[in-house]
């Protein structure tokens, strides 16, 4: 039998997980029941999962009381209460449901709870309490992952990792396939003061190559030249992180750190708000002194550029709708840089979505989810469609290669002219503009 | 009856925290367990200690991102934990005065009037600290079964603490208005209780024998208050002592926005 101990968890988890008082202020939130209008997977029913798991063996299949609440076979929100006034039995039974505690769940069920999730933070954004949810969560799939439960694909994916050090499973060589595709590339140094790091999805999946050519293309014309990691560059290991695979993380971690030291560069540019909270945050707590460079998210680099790209910027007539990253705005705390850097382009309106900011939709693409569960992803994304849509904006932008991604990717289903923009790409329009 | 209320109490405390405190992961060199617990809980705060205090105050027991999120939700969950919190206040208070202040010698007008039922501002306060606590609870019950929200699911272990916390309040109206009919207390100070007075003057006509009744109410208002205190570390009501501290540190570490 397997079990999940108390002592996986810090104090302050568990703190979270005995602080909940349900009032399911995070089930209106979450992206995934606002798509399949399951609650399963909501902060509220995960927590109640948890506290039924914690210190208890585990069944592998799904526990006898998992969807049997109301609505478990219609299009009602599922829940794994037991509800007030169903079920049978007197009062004698309802004394006894109340001080015995519920079987433990499934292996499944939790596999199920804590993977079903973007990690979009929105429950923590929304929780009264100030729950440290994000973390929980991560701390959730960290013990799956030490109980063997964890889903398949992770496995597979942490090989992948480790044979070929991207997400993607493709050959390193690749890596730069987004420079070499460029009409004029820009002259990149091997050593430089600034580094990009480009990230797996920028560097190997093409719906992304806009990003990087972008954000290097702005670069070389108003700053020094950059230089790139290129084929040394692996994965940061955020997907490993957020799976539950620290140690994992680690590994990779050192690789880019001597990747790194080989370009000599203080500070380090990525356009991926995932990488850029891995590089910031936990390459920090992982590496120690070692790890003595300035990180900045590319919104934030370009910012600090803009004095030098102004006199470049001309008029590009476009009404466009800014989608917040979830890793950007409410793990960073970024909202306002992206919006500036739009609102300095000449010509550009900026319309805003019903839900914005530490409110934001997410797109679908975040938490491994669109590897476990692409339809759940591409449901989260087109309900983030339709509200960009409802704004009348012409285009989407974003300063996320996952969430381009996704949105790209939603318009595509849904025959919307909706287009996807990076904020580095809107501005190169705009310097590049004929008008 | 405090005894037999205290011992379980107590013990369920004790097994609550020390399952909490096994749960806990010690820093390198740091004691696991209650000592680690004991530690961590002295440990000066990130951010400082104004800065805890001040969360501790405004998100843990103000609830300002409530505030934000509902208007009416706020108004329900702060009238109940007004009155909870002041009738909890004001009977600690009563029997502090009786069993600890009074027979030390402490005999300050302000102590001996705690225990006065009589006196006509403790008399108020009491009635409108139960209206509080009644009004409150029936929003939130109106809330949960009205509107049978899809979002909202109202488990058992709700119903069950809910039941509790209206059963010891509603009869705590009765139950004044039977004291006021035993007591034969005069109408120019039993006004006070705005509630318990009009009750006791409809109940006046049954001439019933008030102090039978008054004993067995008080009974069963005494059994549900100590059914209510041994489950509080059962359910959810334990949120009301670890919700303030988690909302004070989830408030002290938000990240400032750009």
């Amino acid at each position: 039998m397997k079990r999940l101990e108390r002592d996986q968890l810090s104090l302050r988890q568990l703190l979270n997980i005995e602080a909940c008082s349900r009032c399911a202020e995070c089930v209106r939130a979450c992206p995934v029941q606002a798509a399949t209008s399951e609650s399963d997977s909501t902060a509220m029913a995960k927590i109640a999962l948890w506290k039924r798991a914690l210190g208890r063996d585990l069944s592998p299949g799904p526990s006898p009381t998992a969807g049997r609440g109301v609505g478990a076979h219609s299009s009602a929100p599922v829940s794994p209460f037991p509800r007030f006034g169903k079920g049978a039995g007197g009062v004698r039974s309802l004394f006894g449901r109340i001080l015995r505690p519920a079987p433990p769940p499934g292996e499944s069920e939790l596999v199920d709870a804590a993977f079903d999730c973007t990690l979009c933070g929105r429950c923590q954004a929304v929780c009264p309490l100030f729950l440290r949810t994000h973390d929980l969560w991560i701390a959730q799939r960290r013990q799956l992952a030490r109980a063997l439960i964890e889903p398949e694909a992770i496995a597979r994916l942490a090989a992948r990792l480790r044979q070929d050090g991207n997400i993607a499973g493709r050959p390193q060589a690749e890596r730069l396939s987004w420079l070499g595709n460029m009409p004029e590339p820009p002259a990149v140094p091997d050593r430089a003061e600034v580094a990009v790091f480009v990230g797996c999805v920028g560097s190997l999946y093409p719906q992304a190559f806009a990003l990087p050519r972008s954000l290097v293309t702005l670069l070389h014309l108003v700053g020094p030249p950059v230089a790139l990691l290129g084929q040394r560059e692996v994965c940061c290991g955020f997907p490993l992180y957020i799976s539950g695979l620290e140690e994992e993380a680690l590994s990779l971690a050192r690789r880019n750190l001597e990747a790194l030291k080989a370009t000599g560069a203080r500070t380090v540019v990525t356009p991926c708000p995932s990488c850029y909270h891995t590089l910031s945050v936990h390459y920090p707590l992982w590496l120690g002194a070692a790890w003595d460079v300035r990180v900045l998210n590319g919104v934030e680099y370009l910012d600090e550029m803009l004095a030098a790209l102004l006199p470049r910027l001309k008029p590009l007539p476009l009404r466009v709708t800014y989608h917040d990253p979830c890793d950007l705005g409410r793990l960073s705390g970024i909202y306002e840089l992206p919006r500036r850097l739009l609102r300095r382009i000449p010509g550009l309106e900026l319309v805003e979505m019903e839900e914005n900011r530490e409110q934001a939709l997410c797109c679908g693409g975040g938490g491994d989810v669109e590897m476990l569960k692409p339809e759940l992803s591409q449901a989260i994304a087109g309900l983030r469609l339709k509200q960009a849509a409802a704004t009348g904006a012409e285009a989407i932008a974003t300063a996320c290669p996952q969430c381009k991604r996704a949105l790209t990717a939603a318009a595509r289903r849904a025959c919307s002219a909706l287009r996807t923009y990076d904020v580095a790409e809107l501005l190169l329009r705009s310097v590049m503009s004929d008008a | 009856m405090m005894a037999v209320v205290a011992v379980p109490v107590g013990l369920l405390t004790w097994r609550y925290f020390t399952r909490l405190a096994g749960g806990y992961s010690a820093r390198p060199g740091e004691p696991a367990g209650v000592r680690g617990l004991l530690l961590a809980a002295t440990r000066r705060p990130s951010g400082g200690s104004h800065l805890f205090l001040r969360h501790l105050l405004m998100d843990g027991i103000l609830h300002r991102r409530l505030w934000h999120l509902s208007r009416s939700r706020w108004l329900a969950h702060h009238a109940i934990l007004l009155g909870f919190v002041g009738l909890a206040v004001l009977s600690f208070l009563a029997a502090a005065a009786e069993h600890a202040l009074l027979p030390l010698g402490l005999r300050y007008p302000a102590i001996a009037a705690l225990r006065e039922m009589d006196q006509p501002f403790l008399a108020a306060l009491h009635e409108s600290l139960g209206l509080l606590l009644l009004l409150g609870g029936l929003a939130a019950g109106l809330r949960r079964l009205l509107r049978r929200s899809p979002y909202l699911p109202t488990e058992e272990q709700d119903a069950f603490a809910t039941g509790l916390i209206f059963l010891i309040t509603i009869s705590g109206y009765p139950l004044e208005s039977l004291r006021l009919l035993m007591e034969r207390v005069p109408a120019e100070l039993a006004r006070y209780s705005f509630v318990g007075w009009p009750l006791a003057q409809l109940m006046a006509p049954l001439s019933l024998d008030w102090a039978t009744w008054h004993f067995w109410l008080f009974q069963g208002h005494v059994v549900a208050s100590a059914a209510l205190f041994i489950y509080w570390p059962l359910g959810k009501l334990m949120h009301a002592f670890v919700g303030p501290l988690a909302a004070a540190l989830g408030a002290s570490e938000e990240r400032p926005t750009r």
